[in-house]
C-alpha cells in the first residue's frame, strides 16, 4: 500500500517540511528529504519516480560546499556575504539547476514573494512551478500535492 | 424720760380734776395753769392752797407732781412722801413718786428702796382695787424699766391679766411692752465682756498688728490665729483676723469673722463698717439686707462715715428700693466734699434709681403722717387718766378732752382709738386725715379691732352717724380696702384676715397668695397658719412628709429612715406610694450628692411605675449631672424622657453617646437639648462647648478622611499610571519604526523568523484541525507541532524580546509583548491554541485561529516590513554626497579625482536608511579615490543601477568604480576587520539585508565595489 503512495522530494536545509508533511500527510503521500542539489539529484536517480518536488527557498543551514550558485555550480570559497546571498535563494537556484538538467517535475516553491513581476518571471522560467506562501493552509497544500500526484498517475 | 414723768404727773392731775371741780377756784386755776404749762405759777397756787389746808394729800400730790415737772426732784419727793404719809392708800401718790424718781440720777442707787416702797403699797391695796393695782403695777414696771431692769419690769407687766384691765390700761401695758422690747434691742448694742488675757498674748497681738500694718496680712493672720483659737471671745484677735482675711480677699471668711465680732461687740463701728463693705461688694443680692443692716449700724455708731450712704445707695438699688437709693444719694449730696468727689457715681446711681422708679410705675403715695402736737398728747393723757379711774364717773369729760385732741390732730391714732374705746365712734376728720396713708389706716384698723375685743369697749358703735352698731370688722373693712388700694405692704394680709372672718375663703386665699408674693411680707408665719385654716390638708404620704421635714432639718439619714423602702431592693410589685417613696429616696440621695444612688432610686421608681412623671424628670436631671459612664443602665428611661420633651434627658443622652464614641448621634441630642433647654439652663454652656468640640473633631475627621481619600486616590492614580506605564510604556513596533528607521533590520529579521519558524513550519498546522479530513487524527500532531520543542508563543516572545533589546540599543523602548498589537496579538492567539491543545478540552475555534493566523497576523507582520526606510537617490543627492567627501578629502590633504556619475534612471530607491546609505557611499567613494591614486589614469565612477538577480528579484545597486590596477575580491573585503573603509560598507550592507558586490569594469575603470539590496516591490503605506 505504501508503495503506491505518491512520492515527493522535499528540498530543505532542515527537516521542518519533512516532519510536517510526514506527520500530517504521511498517510497519503511519501516524502524524501534532500538538503542540497546533489542530494536531490541523487534521489531522483533512485528507485521510485517522485511525483513532484517541494522546495524551500532558504538553505542557510546547508554546508557551503553543497550550495550552488546561479549557474548551478558548487560554491567554493565564497565569503560570508556571498554565502548569505546564495543561501537566501538556494531553493530557486537548485530548481534552476534541475531545470537546466532537464528535470521537469512539478515543483512547489515555498516562499513569500511579494513582487508579482518576480513571481511571473519565476513561473515562466521554472515551470511547472507553484509558489506556496508561508501562510498557506495544510488542506490547501494537500490539494496542491494531490493535483500534482494525479498528473503523475 | 421727762415726758414720761410728765405723763405720770398728768395722771395725777387728771385724777385730781374731778375733785378739783369741788375745790376752790384757786385750785382749779392751779390745775389750769399746770395744763397750760405754767407750772411755776401752778406750784405757787398749790402752796397757797396748802397754807390754807395743810396736809391735804391731794394738794401735796399735785404739788409734788408739779415740782417733779420742774425738775425739783427732792422737793417733789418730800411733798409726795408727805402725801403718802398723810394718806397711805393714795396709790397715785406712790405712782407719781415712782415716776418722779425714775428721772432722778440716784434712781439706780435707790432702786431697792423705791421698789420696796411701791411693792409694799401694792401689797396693801385692797383686793377689789383692781384699777389702783393696775395703775400702780404699771408705775412700778416703768420704774423698773427706768433703772434698767427690763426683766423685772416685764415680770410686773406679765402679772397683769388683760381681763382685769380697761382699754386704756391694756393700751398702756402694750406700750410698755413695746418700750421694753425697744430697750432690749438697745441693750443688744451692749458689748459682751472681754476675756482675761495674759500680757504675753497682748504682746503677740501687738506684734501681729505690726505685721498687718506692714502690709503683711498673711503673716499677721498666721500670728493671730492661735490667739483667736485660744480666746474666741477676745475681740482684738478677731478684728485683726477679719482685716487680714479681707486684705487677702478671703471675703467669705472675713464676713464670717466680722459677723461673730459684731455679735460680741455691737458697738464695734469699724467692724460693722467693714462687714457692710464686704457684704455690699461681695455679698450679692442675698446678702444685700445684711449689708444694709451692717451699714446702718456703722452709720449709727459713726455718722461721720458719710461715704457709707453711697454704699447704702448701691445696696438699696440691689435690694430693689430705688426710692431709698435716691434718698441715700441725696444724703450724700449733703456732704459737699464727698458730693463733688463722687458726682459721677452719684449721678449714675440717681439715673438708675429714677429709671427703676419709672419702670416700676408711680410708687404708692407716701403719706407723711403728721406728728400729733404736744397739746393733743397732753389732752390724750388727761383723758386716759380720767378713764383710768375706777368709777368712770368722768368719762364724758375724758371724751371732751379726746375730742379736743382730735380737733388739734385728727390723725392722732391713739386719741382716735381711745375715743373709739370710749364712745364707739370714729370721727370723719380722722378718717379723712388717714385716707391716703395706707399703713396708718391699717394701724388704726388693727387698733380698733383690738379695742373692740376689750371688756370695756362698747359692743359696737356706728360712726360717724348714730344707729345700729357696726361690728369692728365691718367698720374697718373699708379702711383695709383703702390700704390695699394704696398698696400698703401688709394690707392684703389684713384683708385676708377680715375675709376669713366673713367666710370669704377664696378671697382670703387669693389675698394671702398675693401677700406671700409681695416683696417683704412681715407676717409670713401667720399667713401660713391662716392658709392652713383655709385649705384642706394635702393627701400626702406621712412618711414622705416626715422625710421632707427631716431633710429640711439637714438630717438626710433620718429622712431615709422615714421612707421604709430601699432602692437596692425595691419591691417587685409596689404601689404608687412605693414608687413615690423611691423617688423621695432619690431626692435624698441627690441632697447627699450621691448621684449614682439617686439614679438607682429613680430608675427603681420607674420600674414600679414605668411612666411616673416626677421620677422621669428627676432621673433625667440626675443623669444630666452624673458621670457619662454611669448612664448606660438608664438609657431607655432617658430616651423616654427625651421623647417627652425633658431637655435634661437630651443633655444626658448626648454625653452618654459622646462617651460611647457616637459623636453624630450625640450631636443630634445636643442640638435637641439646645433647642429645648431654658435660656438660663446651666448646662447650656457645657452643651454648646461639647457641640463645638464634636463639630471640630468631625471637621478634623472629615479633613483627615478627605486627606486619606486624596492620598488613596493619588496612590491609586499613581498605581494606575505606573500600570499604564508598565503596560503601555514604550512604542509599538510600528511606532518605533516610524520614529527610528534604523530599527528596521532588526524588525525585518524578527518578522522573517516568525514567518518562517513559527507560522510556516509550526502554526500553520492549525489548519489541519479546521479541516474535517484531518481533524480527527491530527490533534496530537498539531499539539506536538505547536508545543515542541517549545511552545510557539514562547518562540514569538523570545524573538520579540530580542527585538526589544535591539531597539533599546538604539534608544527605543518597545512595549511589553502583551500590549504590542502585532507580536502580542500573535502570541496571545498562539497561547490560546496551545492552552487548548495542552488541556485537550474546552471550546476552541481552530478554523478561526488558523484564519487569524494567516489573514491577520501574517498580514500585520508583512505590513511592518513595508514600513522599512526608502532612500531615493538622484543626481543632485549623489552630487551633494560626492562634494562632502571631496571637501573632506581635500581638507585632509588627499588628492581628489572627480568621479563620473552614471544613473540607471532619474532616481533609484534603496531600502536603506539615508544615513546608512550615505556612510556606505562615502566609504565606497573614499576607497575608490584612494585606489584611483595608484592608477596612472586616475578614474572614479559612481553608478546607480536596478537589476534582477538570479531569483528574479529586483535589486538596486550602488557601485563606485576606480581605475586602480590592484585587484580586489569579496573574500578580501569579508576578511577585513570591522571599523574602517570597506569593512564598514560590508557590515552596513549586511545589516540592511544587502550584499557586497565586486565587479570588473571595462576601461578606463578596472573594477567597482558596491552594495546591492533587494528592492521593495510594494508601495509604502501612507
Amino acid at each position: 500500500m505504501s508503495a503506491r503512495k505518491p512520492l515527493f522530494i522535499v528540498g530543505e536545509d532542515g527537516t521542518e517540511y519533512l516532519d510536517r508533511f510526514q506527520r500530517f500527510l504521511g498517510a497519503e503521500f511519501r516524502f524524501l528529504r534532500a538538503p542540497s542539489l546533489g542530494a536531490l539529484v541523487g534521489l531522483l536517480g533512485d528507485g521510485d519516480a517522485p511525483a513532484g518536488l517541494v522546495l524551500d527557498l532558504d538553505f542557510r543551514r546547508t554546508p557551503l560546499a553543497d550550495l550552488v550558485d546561479e549557474s548551478g555550480d558548487r560554491l567554493h570559497d565564497a565569503g560570508d556575504g556571498e554565502r548569505r546571498r546564495v543561501t537566501a535563494v538556494q531553493g530557486l537556484l537548485i530548481l534552476r539547476a534541475l531545470r537546466a538538467r532537464g528535470v521537469l517535475l512539478p515543483a512547489l516553491l515555498c516562499t513569500d514573494i511579494d513582487d508579482p513581476h518576480q513571481l511571473a518571471q519565476i513561473e515562466l522560467e521554472l515551470a511547472p512551478i507553484s509558489v506556496v506562501p508561508s501562510s498557506e493552509s495544510l488542506p490547501r497544500l494537500v490539494a496542491r500535492l494531490r493535483a500534482i500526484a494525479s498528473r503523475q498517475g | 424720760m421727762r415726758q414720761l414723768a410728765l405723763a405720770v404727773a398728768l395722771v395725777t392731775v387728771a385724777f385730781s380734776l374731778p375733785a378739783a371741780a369741788r375745790r376752790p377756784k384757786a385750785y382749779q386755776r392751779a390745775v389750769e395753769l399746770f395744763w397750760q404749762g405754767k407750772v411755776e405759777e401752778a406750784v405757787a397756787l398749790y402752796r397757797q392752797q396748802l397754807e390754807r389746808t395743810p396736809g391735804d394729800a391731794a394738794l401735796l400730790t399735785d404739788l409734788g407732781l408739779a415740782l417733779g415737772k420742774l425738775g425739783r426732784t427732792a422737793e417733789a419727793e418730800r411733798e409726795l412722801r408727805r402725801a403718802i404719809a398723810k394718806e397711805p392708800g393714795r396709790w397715785y401718790a406712790y405712782a407719781n413718786l415712782a415716776e418722779v424718781l425714775a428721772q432722778d440720777e440716784a434712781r439706780f442707787v435707790r432702786h431697792d428702796e423705791i421698789a420696796g416702797l411701791l411693792t409694799d403699797a401694792l401689797l396693801q391695796l385692797p383686793p377689789k382695787a383692781s384699777v389702783a393695782r393696775a395703775g400702780l403695777t404699771l408705775s412700778l414696771a416703768r420704774f423698773e424699766r427706768a433703772t434698767g431692769r427690763a426683766h423685772e419690769a416685764r415680770g410686773w407687766l406679765d402679772s397683769l391679766p388683760d381681763e382685769e384691765l380697761n382699754a386704756v390700761q391694756r393700751d398702756g401695758k402694750a406700750r410698755l411692752y413695746d418700750a421694753l422690747a425697744a430697750d432690749e434691742r438697745a441693750r443688744a448694742l451692749e458689748d459682751w465682756p472681754e476675756p482675761e488675757v495674759s500680757a504675753k498674748d497682748r504682746a503677740t497681738l501687738a506684734e501681729a498688728e505690726r505685721l498687718y500694718a506692714a502690709a503683711l496680712p498673711a503673716e499677721a493672720l498666721r500670728a493671730v490665729d492661735p490667739l483667736a483659737r485660744a480666746h474666741p471671745t477676745w475681740r482684738g484677735p478677731r478684728w485683726l483676723r477679719a482685716r487680714s482675711l479681707h486684705s487677702l480677699r478671703f471675703v467669705d471668711e472675713a464676713a464670717r469673722e466680722l459677723s461673730v465680732l459684731v455679735r460680741l461687740a455691737p458697738s464695734h463701728g469699724e467692724a460693722w463698717r467693714l462687714l457692710g463693705e464686704v457684704l455690699a461688694s461681695d455679698g450679692g443680692l442675698l446678702e444685700a439686707d445684711r449689708a444694709d443692716e451692717a451699714l446702718r449700724q456703722a452709720l449709727a455708731l459713726e455718722p461721720a462715715w458719710v461715704e457709707l450712704w453711697l454704699l447704702r445707695a448701691r445696696v438699696a438699688l440691689r435690694r430693689g428700693r430705688p426710692a431709698d437709693a435716691l434718698r441715700f444719694v441725696d444724703r450724700v449730696r449733703k456732704d459737699p466734699v464727698l458730693a463733688h468727689e463722687k458726682e459721677v457715681e452719684l449721678s449714675a446711681l440717681g439715673r438708675q434709681a429714677r429709671a427703676r422708679l419709672e419702670a416700676a410705675g408711680a410708687p404708692p403715695a407716701q403719706h407723711a403722717r403728721a406728728e400729733p402736737s404736744a397739746e393733743a398728747r397732753e389732752l390724750l393723757r388727761r383723758a386716759q387718766e380720767i378713764l383710768a379711774r375706777p368709777d368712770r364717773a368722768d368719762d364724758a369729760q375724758a371724751g371732751e378732752l379726746l375730742e379736743q385732741a382730735l380737733l388739734s390732730a385728727p390723725a392722732f391714732l391713739e386719741a382716735a382709738g381711745t375715743l373709739y374705746s370710749l364712745t364707739g365712734e370714729v370721727r370723719r376728720a380722722t378718717l379723712a386725715a388717714l385716707w391716703d396713708d395706707g399703713p396708718a389706716l391699717l394701724d388704726f384698723a388693727g387698733q380698733i379691732e383690738r379695742l373692740a375685743k376689750a371688756p370695756r369697749a362698747p359692743p359696737s358703735v356706728a360712726a360717724p352717724s348714730p344707729g345700729q352698731p357696726i361690728p369692728a370688722a365691718q367698720l374697718v373693712r373699708p379702711w383695709v380696702e383703702r390700704a390695699v388700694e394704696l398698696g400698703a405692704p401688709e394690707a392684703r394680709f389684713a384683708r385676708a384676715r377680715l375675709e376669713v372672718q366673713s367666710g370669704d375663703r377664696p378671697g382670703a386665699l387669693r389675698d394671702l397668695v398675693e401677700y406671700v408674693a409681695s416683696p417683704q411680707p412681715q407676717r409670713l408665719a401667720e399667713a401660713k397658719e391662716l392658709r392652713a385654716a383655709l385649705t384642706p390638708p394635702p393627701r400626702a404620704d406621712p412618711a414622705q412628709v416626715q422625710a421632707l421635714l427631716k431633710l429640711v432639718e439637714d438630717k438626710p439619714t433620718e429622712a431615709q429612715g422615714e421612707l421604709l423602702v430601699r432602692c437596692e431592693r425595691p419591691p417587685r410589685a409596689g404601689s404608687e406610694q412605693d414608687a413615690a417613696r423611691l423617688t423621695a429616696l432619690g431626692r435624698i440621695a441627690e441632697f447627699n450628692g450621691d448621684l449614682p444612688a439617686a439614679l438607682l432610686c429613680h430608675a427603681a421608681a420607674l420600674k414600679l411605675q414605668p411612666h411616673a412623671g416626677e421620677a422621669l424628670v428627676r432621673l433625667a436631671k440626675v443623669a444630666a449631672r452624673s458621670e457619662a459612664q454611669a448612664l448606660a443602665p438608664v438609657r431607655p428611661q432617658l430616651e423616654e424622657a427625651s421623647a417627652l420633651g425633658i431637655s435634661a434627658a437630651d443633655w444626658a443622652l448626648a454625653r452618654d453617646l459622646d462617651a460611647s464614641g457616637r459623636p453624630s448621634e450625640a450631636l443630634a441630642k445636643l442640638d435637641r437639648f439646645l433647642g429645648r433647654a431654658a435660656a438660663d439652663d446651666p448646662a447650656r454652656k457645657l452643651a454648646s462647648s461639647a457641640r463645638a468640640r464634636i463639630l471640630g473633631a468631625r471637621d478634623v475627621e472629615r479633613r483627615e478622611s478627605q486627606r486619606r481619600l486624596l492620598v488613596a486616590s493619588a496612590a491609586a492614580a499613581l498605581c494606575l499610571l505606573a500600570l499604564l506605564l508598565v503596560l503601555f510604556h514604550g512604542s509599538t513596533v510600528e511606532g518605533a519604526l516610524r520614529k527610528r528607521a534604523g530599527l528596521f533590520p532588526a524588525v525585518a529579521r524578527a518578522v522573517a523568523e516568525i514567518r518562517h519558524d513559527v507560522i510556516k513550519h509550526r502554526a500553520s498546522v492549525l489548519s489541519a484541525l479546521a479541516d474535517p479530513a484531518f481533524a480527527a487524527e491530527a490533534r496530537d500532531d498539531v499539539a506536538r507541532s505547536l508545543l515542541s520543542p517549545e511552545p510557539t508563543s514562547e518562540v514569538v516572545a523570545a524573538i520579540y524580546e530580542k527585538l526589544r533589546l535591539a531597539a533599546r540599543a538604539q534608544g527605543v523602548t518597545l512595549r511589553r509583548l502583551g500590549r504590542e498589537p502585532t507580536f502580542g496579538a500573535l502570541a496571545r492567539d498562539l497561547r490560546r491554541a496551545e492552552e487548548w491543545l495542552r488541556k485537550g478540552r474546552g471550546r476552541f475555534d481552530a478554523a478561526r485561529a488558523d484564519s487569524r493566523l494567516r489573514e491577520i497576523h501574517s498580514e500585520k507582520l508583512g505590513a511592518l516590513l513595508r514600513l522599512g526606510p526608502r532612500t531615493r537617490l538622484d543626481a543632485p543627492a549623489i552630487t551633494s554626497w560626492i562634494r562632502d567627501v571631496e571637501a573632506e578629502l581635500r581638507q585632509g590633504g588627499s588628492s581628489w579625482t572627480s568621479p563620473a556619475l552614471q544613473l540607471a534612471g532619474m532616481e533609484v530607491e534603496f531600502p536603506v536608511e539615508r544615513a546608512a546609505l550615505s556612510t556606505i557611499f562615502a566609504n565606497l567613494l573614499r576607497n575608490a579615490q584612494a585606489a584611483a591614486q595608484e592608477a596612472g589614469d586616475k578614474r572614479v565612477v559612481v553608478r546607480l543601477a536596478e537589476e534582477r538577480d538570479a531569483a528574479g528579484r529586483r535589486v538596486v545597486t550602488l557601485l563606485v568604480g576606480d581605475s586602480s590596477p590592484r585587484a580586489l575580491t569579496l573574500e578580501a573585503i569579508e576578511s577585513r576587520e570591522s571599523g574602517r573603509g570597506l569593512a564598514i560598507v560590508r557590515d552596513l550592507t549586511r545589516e540592511w539585508h544587502g550584499h557586497l558586490v565586486v565587479r570588473p569594469e571595462a576601461g578606463p575603470w578596472t573594477k567597482s565595489v558596491g552594495a546591492c539590496f533587494v528592492a521593495l516591490q510594494i508601495e509604502r503605506p501612507a
